[in-house]
């Protein structure tokens, strides 16, 4: 099974500032990955790294077994769509496609073409004057038509309306089933990821803290809820993520490959969000821990 | 990829192209008449006084002659702001660069591109308006026979080439730097403007090394005397080699010695009064042909005597030269600096 | 064709709620016998789920024995609840609870009832008897 994307100790820095660090994956094709997590954590720099707007400052990263942009041909097999959707607001529809025909070997001009009638769009019509959703498709369009083996959206529906991103959310699920592209798309929101994604990737405080098939992690985390109690007294096997307490009860979120068998507490099963609410609280709770005790304010 | 490129720098392409058509329009329109003109005058010249025909050519041509010299002037540079400037700043500002970096063509070939076509159009479009100019103002660049020590030079025959291909480097690689377009083209302008001006000044008399010729004070030149806070000066306007580069002119006589303001005090006692209130300089001036009062007639025949004239130029036999040197060494650097900004731009990406 | 409808507020996962649906349509007889279910493409591009989900789905109901896929035609409906079929199971279940009752009742414990009820069905004729 060849791998969509792979990482190893990837890290990128902008003077002192550390966009993403210690980036370590390995995604495997065929999934429709969602990368998940707050503005600032690092999902625009780690796609722009899978697709060679950036050199790494420290690790490695290939994307379907390829240096990102090392050729004119690895750049055909990957498709991508980034935030907010640039486009040549001077040129029409149509050049948009002339482009994407003269800058791609691969190109399917029957493809771009049926497309663009089947979303009801106007060739001729000046990129600058369609909607965010049309131009979205657009977008999608001049990537999926170089029929490309992987697909990477950057927040692709962060400033569409809702029904424009139920549209584009489900055109992109119709291209999976044509096509068998990889998907690999990023979001602040958990809510439009959930649906789409059998694959998970959550970025935090420009780290990953955890990736996987989703059907696996919802299998492996649970909630449990039972009376306050010392949290030190938890098998090794069983990983805390995040802990509230109350004077009553006490619930946790942990990560346990065994089932729960404790009978003290009581097991609850996680949805997506959750899931990637309590990782995202546990790297703020870091967060907060270091700059603490470098003695400054969080 | 070479036909995108040109394909996203085609209103600009259509812009400069009326501009052209629009000045070989005027060309075309008055060029034959001045010629004619011209071809009155030579025949004129050897009658007697053409004074009328001088003037009635310079007077017809005049307004045209300002206006496109001065274009002509600006066109090099317009060419790196409107063109250059922009071609990759505004993908980085506007953030297609992200489109266009994830199409099936390398960054490498994608950059050689779009600085081939912009760039080489600059070029063509710089040459082609120095052509019609060069073409158009011919007979009056033979009546002044001052192409060498004038605008003629930067305007017409090879110079304006290689300016359009500095001032494409400058503004690409401002771009490249500044990663907006509005900064960019103000840099652009800056420092073109700025290296023209200090090349002309300092660099293009040096580019070989002078030459000097003795002669007496030329009569039919520009002088005069002036009186300053510093004393007395003789003045002569740098004078008439056809077509050559005349740097300096000065008055030199026996061991060196020049022509000072006690020389004068000494020599030409009632030369010049005291300056008038309010004033602290007063001069007396004369271009050759004018009456003169008898005590200035006098010093000047005193240091016609006294003194040689030494003129420092380069002779119009090294126009052609200068505008090869100076022409590679524009283009060289408008190279050099593509060369860079195709390194900067491969290497630290967005 | 069924048009699914998945609410995401329910804490149903999405495959569940489309083989609840399939199922709710078979017994109101909106789907019958020999009827397509709509293709995998066709519900993505209504539904913005992952087509995996789908496929889930389809296979459960396929492992139900409710619906069969045939190969580059599409997921056919091959047994249904219609609604005769259900009241008759009531029914009958019905039956079957009454009978265990006066079993236990005879005396016989869990293992004996099994048993005596296995051996009777086994030992049954396997058609009508007209």
């Amino acid at each position: 099974m060849t791998s969509a994307l792979s990482a190893t100790d990837l890290g990128k820095r902008y003077g002192r500032k550390w966009a993403l660090s210690n980036c370590s994956l390995d995604i495997p094709e065929g999934r429709v990955v969602g990368l998940v997590g707050p503005n600032g954590a690092g999902k625009t720099t780690l796609l722009h790294l899978a697709v060679g707007l950036l050199s790494p400052s420290v690790g490695s990263i290939t994307v379907l077994e390829q240096t990102p942009a090392s050729s004119a041909e690895q750049l055909g097999q990957i498709g991508f769509v980034a935030q907010d959707t640039p486009v040549y607001a001077g040129l029409s529809i149509a050049a948009h496609l002339q482009m994407g025909a003269a800058l791609n070997s691969t190109w399917d001009a029957q493809l771009a073409n049926r497309r663009i009638h089947d979303l009801g769009l106007d060739p001729s019509q000046r990129a600058g004057r369609l909607s965010g959703g049309q131009r979205a498709q657009l977008a999608l369009t001049l990537a999926i038509a170089k029929r490309p083996s992987l697909l990477l959206l950057d927040e692709p529906v962060a400033s569409l309306d809702p029904l424009a991103r139920r549209e584009f959310l489900a055109i992109l699920m119709e291209v999976v089933v044509d096509h068998h592209v990889s998907v690999i798309l990023s979001s602040h929101l958990v809510a439009d990821l959930e649906r789409v994604c059998d694959y998970l990737v959550v970025l935090a405080a420009s780290r990953v803290q955890v990736n996987g098939d989703i059907d696996e992690l919802l299998s492996t985390h649970h909630r449990l809820v039972g009376t306050p109690r010392d949290l030190d007294n938890l098998p090794d096997t069983v990983h805390l993520i995040e802990s509230s307490s109350t004077d009553r009860q006490t619930t946790v979120t942990v990560r346990s490959v065994d089932p729960i068998m404790d009978p003290a507490w009581s097991v609850e099963s996680l949805t997506m969000e959750d899931l990637v609410l309590a990782y995202m609280s546990q790297a703020e709770e870091q967060r907060r821990d270091l700059v603490r005790s470098k003695g400054g304010e969080p | 990829m070479i036909r995108f490129a040109w394909r996203q720098f085609r209103f600009q392409v259509l812009v400069v192209t009326l501009l052209l058509v629009a000045v070989a329009a005027v060309f075309l329109i008055t060029g034959p008449h001045l010629a004619h003109d011209f071809a009155e005058l030579k025949g004129c010249k050897a009658n007697g006084d053409c004074n009328y025909l001088d003037n009635a050519i310079q007077n017809g041509s005049n307004k045209i002659d300002n206006f496109s010299t001065a274009l002509s002037l600006a066109f090099p540079a317009l060419l790196g702001i409107f063109w250059g400037a922009p071609l990759v700043a505004r993908e980085l500002e506007s953030g297609t660069y992200r489109l266009a970096w994830s199409q099936g063509v390398t960054r490498s070939r994608w950059i050689i591109s779009k600085f081939a076509v912009v760039g080489l159009a600059s070029m063509i479009a710089a040459g082609l308006m120095s052509w019609m100019l060069t073409w158009w103002a011919s007979p009056i660049d033979t009546l002044n026979a001052n192409r060498f020590g004038s605008v003629v030079y930067d305007t017409h025959y090879l110079a304006p080439i290689a300016y359009a291909a500095f001032a494409f480097g400058v503004g690409v690689t401002a771009g490249v730097l500044w990663r907006r377009t509005l900064p960019a083209m103000a840099t652009t302008l800056v420092v073109y403007v700025a290296a023209r001006d200090t090349f002309d000044l300092q660099l293009r008399s040096h580019l070989l090394s002078t030459l000097k010729v003795v002669s007496k004070l030329s009569r039919s030149g520009g002088y005069g005397f002036e009186r300053t806070p510093n004393g007395l000066h003789f003045l002569v306007s740098v004078g008439s080699l056809p077509n050559s580069l005349v740097l300096n002119a000065v008055m030199v006589g026996k061991h060196g010695a020049t022509v000072t303001s006690q020389w004068l005090t000494t020599n030409c006692p009632k030369l010049i009064g005291p300056p008038p209130s309010g004033r602290t300089r007063v001069g007396i001036g004369i271009k050759g042909g004018g009456t003169a009062p008898k005590s200035f007639s006098q010093c000047v025949d005193k240091i016609a005597a006294n003194f040689h004239q030494v003129l420092t130029y380069q002779p119009a036999s090294r126009f052609w030269p200068f505008q090869w040197i100076e022409g590679s060494i524009y283009l060289a650097v408008g190279l050099a600096l593509c060369a860079f900004s195709y390194w900067w731009l491969r290497r630290r990406v967005a | 064709m069924i048009e699914f409808r998945l609410n995401g507020n329910s804490g149903v996962s999405p495959y569940q709620q489309i083989v609840q649906q399939v199922k709710s349509a078979l017994r109101l007889g909106r789907l019958r016998v020999g009827d397509q279910l709509p293709t995998v493409k066709e519900v993505v591009g209504k539904v913005a789920i992952n087509p995996n989900t789908v496929l889930k789905a389809y296979r459960e109901l396929e492992h139900e024995g409710l619906v069969a896929a045939r190969p580059g035609i599409g997921t056919f409906v091959v047994n249904s609840f219609d609604e005769t079929t259900y009241a008759a199971q009531r029914t009958l279940r019905r039956s079957l609870e009454v009978w265990i009752e006066k079993a236990r009742r005879a005396g016989l414990d869990d293992e004996s009832i099994e048993a005596l009820f296995v051996d009777t069905f086994l030992f049954s004729p396997k058609e009508l008897v007209r």
